[in-house]
Parts: structure tokens; C-alpha cells; sequence
């Protein structure tokens, strides 16, 4: 498949995001976060930042940019059509709540009204991204694994960087968060082995990767907890992320280097 | 609606992309670009016994474009639904509608869409839609010296010669009901994935 470095980076970048509003929000929901603290707020800007380098990759894929502005004409039946509505729909929800946080917005719709629309707007987005890849014609992605290698990537990613941030600016432990942010790449390496063919050099060395940049991080985070590296919190935090999104972004690249079209 | 359809008879095809050369010529297309392929198949297996070997090879030839599905899954995936039908029932490609963002060439199983990369947007058959119109048969039709292609109403074609849509590695007419009608090849129910290869994938 040619160019599919930049499609790499949309889905992984995408599916960050959508990965961190859906553990930010439970994790308001719950209580254990406030929104007004400034993990939750710095997240806000990180997510804006990927869902806009989302947009600008997508934007740059097309070999006729200029003809993007008919890309919602099908969105009645096209997948590609769905996304692009949603990805739009969810940054522009994004940037309004950067507006808001700088202008120090308060009440129902800072509170309620764009938090459900961010959780609606990336669930959409994720299931219209999954849809655009199970197709019959391409039998290595028409299997349930490709969705549940989505959501995997998104429970591990997004969860990840948003351990981290709660790890780095917020007085609670984040360390559950990272927690199924491991359990979710883990799961991930797993869906990858099972489903990537083995007779190829460069696959045997992209699963030998995905798998220890998968599995470190719960080794890492079984020191952290049993306090043998506690002095080492930060630096802990920073390598645990940093490896769950490698192991992210090469379980990406399989998934790409997998496209057979029906050899023809 | 009108639906024409492709013919072909795998039992003659001998692989020379005479079709492929007349369709390439027709619509003046770049190197690198195909709309018509040829492609061929060939397996088989050995074995040895009392020190001689045996073989029991198998190979045939096909050619193929666009099909111009009922079902087109292009159409239902283009975004800007540059990808569309004519009233004559062909799907064509509005150039000034295409992005060029390539969703399209993976929903079809039969490899139609062709990105051209002078042009920056995706191309296919049309089945030489301005031949249609002076009741002119397409140009890989006319140029197959072996006369293995044919061309005309999918019923016609039907009733003349069976529905079977279906040849390894092509997908079955259930998948996107293509207008393409195959006489099989008697060594392609041989053909698997783990016993045949598909030649010739490369495109001039």
C-alpha cells in the first residue's frame, strides 16, 4: 500500500485522542477528577493539538486538497464521508473548549453540553474509523480484529498520555489509569500476534517489537508499585507512555502493512 | 436500467494484453496506468516415486477491468461521489469531483481503480463510453485475436452463457453482482490460495 504513513499517523493520532476525552471524562464522572484541574485542562489542549495534526494529515493525504470540500457529499452511505464529518465535528468542539477555558467559561454548556458533545463526537469518530476499514474486498482487515485492534489502540493510548498528565500536574495517583493503559497495549500485542501473518522478516521483527514496547510498560509499572522505583516517578511516568504509544504505532504499522487487495 | 457486461472465455485466453494494449492505446493512457489487465494463474504440485518425478502443473490466463457492478462498493465508499452511475448504467468518474484520496481502489475486489499520478485523482474503464453511443463494441473487445471477449446486455450474455462470475482469485457474484460473465478455465477449480500464484501483477 503506497502512502500509508500519513494514514498511520491520522489513525493513531485520532484514536489518541479520542482515547484521552473518554478517560478524562470518566474520570470527572467519577469524581476522581475535577474539571477545572489542571490535568484535565492541559489535556484539553493536548487533545486539540492531535485532533488538529489529525485533520492536517488527513488534509495533506489527498492528492486534490482543494477537492476535500466535497467530501461530505455521501454521507449518507460513504464511511470516509462519516469520519470526516465527525473529526470535524469533534475539533471544532475542541477548539470552543480552548476558547472557553481562556476566557475562564463557566455553567451548563462549558460543564455539561461540550463534554457530552466531545464523548459523543469521539465515539463517532472511532466507530466511523473502524467502519472505513472493514471492507470484503481487503480479507486481512475484514475480520473482528481490526475493530478491536481500534479500540484496543484507543484504550491504551489515550489512557496512557492522560495517566501521564494526572501523574505529572494533578495531586491524585494516576497509576490505575496507567494501568489499563498497559492492560489495553498488552491486549493489543496479543490481537496483533494472532492476527498478522508470520512469513515475513520485517513482520517477525515489527511483532518481536510491538510485543516488548507492549510488555515493559507492566514491568516498569510493577517496580513503581512496589515502591522499588519510587524516587523515580517521573521519569517512570514519562518511559511507560512513551512506550505505550511506540507499541501503539507499530501494532499501526502491521495493521498497514497487512493490505492485500485481493492480489489484484 | 441498462446493464451491459464483459464476457470472457478462459478456456482460450492465451495472455497476449491485446486488450489491455488496444485499451491503453484507446484512452492514451500514461505508463504505470491499466484499466484492462491480464493477468495469469498457474500452481500445481509434484512428486517423486522410484526416482522420477512427476508433475501436475496448471495455468490459464485472464483478463480483466472494471466490471461496472449493481453493487458497486466505490460508489457507496467515494466520498464526494465523484465515483457514480450514468443512466446507461455505467460507472464512471467525475474528474472534477475526485480527491484523490484512494478509498475507493481498496473496496474493489477486481483491482478497477487506477490511480493516475499525472492527474492526481483515481481512474477506471468506461467501458468506452463513447463507443457505446456509436454502437461500437469496446476496444479490448475488438483488438482479442483469439475472440475471447465479449460484450453486451448482461441478460443476453446470461442466457448465451451461464452466470458464473466467479474464477480464482476473483470473488464470487454475490460479493458486488459484477457485469461479468466467465466461461472457467477446467484447471481453475484446481486454484487455491495455498496451491496457485497469480502472475503478471505488475502494470505497464
Amino acid at each position: 500500500m503506497e502512502n500509508f504513513v500519513s494514514l498511520l499517523l491520522f489513525t493513531f493520532t485520532a484514536q489518541t485522542a479520542i482515547g484521552l476525552i473518554l478517560s478524562r471524562e470518566i474520570m470527572i464522572t467519577s469524581g476522581r477528577l475535577t474539571m477545572s484541574g489542571e490535568a484535565a485542562v492541559r489535556s484539553q489542549y493536548v487533545i486539540t493539538a492531535l485532533l488538529l495534526l489529525a485533520l492536517a494529515t488527513a488534509f495533506l493525504h489527498l492528492h486534490k486538497p482543494l477537492h476535500s470540500i466535497y467530501a461530505l457529499n455521501n454521507i449518507k452511505s460513504s464511511p470516509l464521508s462519516m469520519e470526516i464529518a465527525a473529526l470535524a465535528f469533534l475539533t471544532g468542539v475542541s477548539v470552543l473548549a480552548i476558547i472557553l477555558i481562556r476566557r475562564g467559561g463557566a455553567g451548563v454548556f462549558s460543564e455539561t453540553i461540550l463534554p457530552v458533545a466531545g464523548v459523543v463526537g469521539a465515539l463517532l469518530l472511532l466507530f466511523t474509523m473502524t467502519a472505513i476499514y472493514m471492507l470484503p474486498a481487503v480479507p486481512a482487515w475484514y475480520r473482528p480484529l481490526t475493530p478491536l485492534s481500534f479500540i484496543l489502540t484507543t484504550v491504551s493510548a489515550g489512557p496512557a498520555v492522560m495517566g501521564a498528565l494526572i501523574m505529572r500536574y494533578d495531586a491524585i495517583s494516576g497509576t490505575r489509569l496507567m494501568g489499563v493503559a498497559v492492560g489495553g497495549v498488552i491486549l493489543l500485542a496479543a490481537a496483533v500476534l494472532i492476527s498478522v501473518p508470520t512469513d515475513n522478516l520485517l513482520f517477525i521483527i515489527l511483532i518481536v517489537l510491538q510485543v516488548l514496547t507492549a510488555a515493559l510498560p507492566g514491568f516498569l509499572i510493577f517496580l513503581y508499585a512496589s515502591c522499588s522505583l519510587m524516587n523515580k516517578k517521573h521519569h517512570l511516568t514519562v518511559i511507560t507512555t512513551v512506550l505505550i504509544l511506540i507499541s501503539g504505532i507499530v501494532a499501526r504499522l502491521l495493521f498497514f502493512l497487512s493490505f492485500d487487495n485481493n492480489i489484484l | 436500467m441498462k446493464r451491459f457486461a464483459f464476457y470472457i472465455d478462459t478456456t482460450a485466453c492465451s495472455g497476449c494484453k491485446a486488450c489491455q494494449a488496444a485499451c491503453k492505446d484507446k484512452n492514451d493512457l500514461p505508463p504505470g496506468l491499466s484499466w484492462r489487465r491480464v493477468y495469469e494463474v498457474e500452481g500445481g504440485n509434484w512428486r517423486e516415486k522410484d526416482g522420477a518425478v512427476s508433475e501436475k502443473p496448471f495455468a490459464y490466463c485472464f483478463s480483466i477491468s472494471c466490471n461496472h457492478c449493481e453493487d458497486a462498493p466505490c460508489i457507496a465508499a467515494c466520498p464526494t461521489t465523484a465515483l457514480h452511475r450514468t443512466d446507461d448504467g455505467l460507472v464512471v468518474i467525475d474528474r472534477l469531483l475526485c480527491m484523490g484520496c484512494n478509498y475507493c481502489e481498496w473496496t474493489c475486489p477486481y483491482g478497477a481503480l487506477r490511480f493516475d499520478n499525472s492527474q492526481g485523482i483515481m481512474t477506471k474503464c468506461d467501458m468506452c463510453e463513447d463507443y457505446l453511443y456509436e454502437g461500437r463494441n469496446p476496444a479490448c473487445v475488438d483488438a482479442c485475436p483469439m475472440r475471447v471477449l465479449e460484450f453486451g446486455m448482461y441478460d443476453t450474455l446470461v442466457a448465451r452463457y451461464g452466470n458464473n462470475a466467479k474464477i480464482f482469485p476473483l470473488p464470487g457474484f454475490e460479493m458486488t453482482k459484477p457485469g461479468l460473465v466467465i466461461k472457467a478455465h477446467t484447471d481453475a477449480a484446481k486454484a487455491t490460495n495455498d496451491n496457485a500464484v497469480v502472475n503478471n501483477t505488475e502494470t505497464y
